[in-house]
């Protein structure tokens, strides 16, 4: 089982990837064109862990599979590590930092 | 006439407006409540009872005529910290930091502190835990591993950031490495250090025992009993760190926690402050001095540890790494005028119509079916004042304010918070959409609940969930927070009832004041009492009101069957 992200931004993906390694979540990240809530939600149709992660050149997000009208998390590309572990800590069910709630 | 009573408490000011017309009973028109502004008693409580009689006169369209007080007996209600104390001895021997959310490894491991500059210029021989501040991970295992293929012994790894599996997955997956210490760049280099974590789900066992401790780091068999506190520091946390202080920090923090606390009885002698002896009866001491600040002319003292769940030994020893204590005290103060600052406030002025106790037996005895309540607890903010009759009263001090304290200090939050989950149930967010209570039952939420709540510790504060730092179980932090109302404002019952000469059997004992409408606090009280076989009962002052304004009504009656003073 491993969550989705579905990146039109190959450069997040390095972050993210160290990210959810850190929080020791499996991630799974594939490169595609769209907008960051478009993708978040096309990849949270399919998730296994309950969410979907999308990411653009201007923004990452986090939508959960049982709630899709909105983002759970989003955060700007250069906050992509932070993000990172927040998603992955959402799906491991741990609690979220502060600073990156 | 509108005539209002005035009861003004350590910590709520409380006013009951009514017309009284002769030959007829009084009407009751408004109760109001605010925060005390200044010290009970003080003059400065003058400018919280002119907002409320100025809030009454807006909603009543008539100005209040006469204040009527009670005898005023000002006293200062006051708490006073201890918790920094123990810390401050820590330093004598040690730097100890739990640490980690997500370490890496597994183990304990020794060595001196070297950065990973010194590592790349020279290895050395010597076991090694490395500190690594701001590089980036993977430059940062790329360093160590060269500084191991030339020899370098690293046994461990201390890292600021959060990045402990992401260096341990390029450099060793098998040494323990601790990371979020925010000060690692500040570790006192070229000491000695040890470093452990534990298995997912288990606790330090190596640093937290004070022998194995100083063998790790090579202290004298002196110094190994005071590694006691670093081990204590460490206790119960899944990762940690203790290193050895450097000489200047040892002789600094030794100085200031040599400072005692002194207790001043009223024969005048004077002993030092145990915590771990029971608090006097009422009375008994007249100061206290010290490293706790100088009061006298103290009323009661009180002192209160922390309570800690019975099956967690870790989390006991985290609260003593604390020396969670809090002092409650009570002192004669200075009314300073008052009566004359509230006589401004009405044409008909301000008039002592009864003494507190009087006023609050009438005011509870107003409580449907109550008949007469000989026995009147006030569960304050500040104190627990037992009114016995009309003529006798006794003051413990500690109770709401100090449940609040206790409370904060326990989930290390700031006091709003602090108040907030001493009133309230708590929940876990489980998953976005699953709360589990204090009961172990599970409700769904049909909205997800915030990201800052997700499987933290909430007060359900009416539909919010606002998320708690501690790591607890709700079902723990009920526990704890029902111990605190146990052993400050039942234990506080029990002294006052003590030092009046007890409850006849079979007695009515009826709790009122902003304590009394937690229905943990009643419980506890009942359940204090129970060896006594008295009937606990809640008031509900004009059957309205709850225990709330029960000296202000009363001080009306008094004055309406003709008391003045």
């Amino acid at each position: 089982m491993k969550v989705v992200a579905l990146l039109a931004d190959p450069a997040l993906e390095r972050d993210l990837a160290a990210g959810f390694e850190e929080e020791g979540v499996p991630l799974r990240c594939e490169a595609t064109a769209g907008d960051a809530e478009a993708l978040a939600r096309a990849a949270a149709r399919a998730a296994e862990l309950g969410l979907g992660i999308g990411g653009d050149a201007h923004r990452l997000v986090l939508v959960l599979a049982a709630a899709p009208g909105r983002p759970y998390l989003e955060a700007p590309p250069d906050r992509a590590r932070a993000f990172a572990q927040a998603a992955a800590r959402v799906a491991a069910r741990r609690p979220i930092g502060r600073a990156l709630a | 006439m509108l005539v209002a009573g005035v009861d003004v408490g350590n910590s709520t000011t409380e006013v009951a407006v009514a017309r009284l017309e002769p030959g007829r009973e009084p009407e009751w028109l408004l109760v109001l409540r605010r925060e005390t502004t200044g010290a009970k008693g003080s003059v400065a409580c003058a400018e919280g009872v002119a907002d409320l009689v100025g809030r009454a006169e807006r909603r009543l369209g008539e100005r209040t005529h006469l204040l009527l007080l009670a005898e005023l007996h000002p006293v200062e209600a006051g708490l006073i910290e201890l918790g920094r104390l123990e810390e401050l001895d820590l330093a004598r021997t040690a730097i100890a930091r739990p640490a980690s959310s997500t370490p890496s490894g597994s183990g304990v491991a020794a060595g001196t502190l070297r950065s990973l500059a010194e590592l790349a210029a020279s290895p050395g021989r010597e076991p090694v835990v490395a500190v690594v501040t701001d590089t980036d991970f993977e430059e940062a295992a790329g360093l160590l591993r060269e500084a191991r293929s030339r020899g370098g012994a690293i046994t461990a790894v201390i890292a600021q950031r959060d990045d402990a599996v992401l260096i341990g997955n390029r450099f060793d997956r098998s040494i323990p490495i601790v990371d979020e210490v925010a000060d690692a760049g500040e570790l006192p280099l070229g000491t000695l250090a040890a470093v452990e974590v534990a298995p997912p789900g288990a606790e330090v066992e190596h640093l937290s025992d004070p022998l194995r401790l100083a063998v790790l780091l090579g202290l004298s068999p002196e110094e190994a009993r005071a590694a006691r506190h670093a081990a204590r520091a460490v206790a119960g946390h899944r990762a940690a760190i203790v290193a050895r202080a450097p000489r200047d920090e040892s002789r600094r923090a030794g100085k200031a926690a040599e400072a005692p606390i002194t207790l001043v009885g009223a024969d005048g002698a004077e002993r030092p402050f145990d915590e771990r002896e029971t608090p006097p009866p009422p009375g008994a001491v007249r100061a206290v001095r010290g490293a706790a600040g100088d009061r006298d002319g103290l009323l009661d003292l009180l002192w209160c540890p922390l309570p800690a769940p019975p099956d967690d030994p870790g989390f006991a020893r985290r609260l003593a790494r604390r020396r969670a204590v809090a002092l409650a005290l009570l002192a004669r103060g200075d009314s300073g005028g008052l009566l004359d600052a509230l006589a401004q406030l009405c044409p008909g002025g301000a008039r002592v119509v009864a003494r507190e106790s009087e006023a609050a037996v009438l005011g509870t005895s107003t409580t449907p079916g109550a008949g007469r309540a000989p026995f009147v607890l006030d569960l304050g903010g500040g104190t627990v004042d037992l009114h016995r009759g009309a003529e006798q009263a006794v003051s413990t001090a500690g109770a709401g304010e100090l449940v609040t304290r206790i409370c904060g200090a326990l989930l290390g939050c700031d006091t709003t918070t602090a108040e907030r989950a001493k009133r309230f149930r708590s929940a876990r967010a489980e998953t976005p959409f699953v709360l589990h209570h204090e009961d172990g039952s599970r409700s769904f939420l049909g909205e997800p609940a915030p990201p800052a709540a997700l499987a933290r510790l909430c007060v359900l504060d009416g539909g919010e969930l606002r998320p708690l730092d501690a790591v607890l179980a709700p079902e723990v932090w009920r526990g704890l927070r029902r111990a605190a109302k146990r052993d400050v404002i039942a234990r506080n019952v029990r002294r006052a009832i003590d030092a009046a000469g007890g409850v006849p059997r079979g007695e009515l004992v009826t709790l009122v004041g902003g304590s009394a409408c937690d229905g943990e606090v009643v419980d506890a009280v009942a359940a204090e009492l129970a060896d006594l076989d008295v009937a606990v009962a809640r008031g509900d002052v004009l059957g309205r009101h709850g225990p709330r304004a029960a000296v202000a009504v009363g001080l009306v009656l008094a004055f309406a069957r003709g008391g003045a003073r």
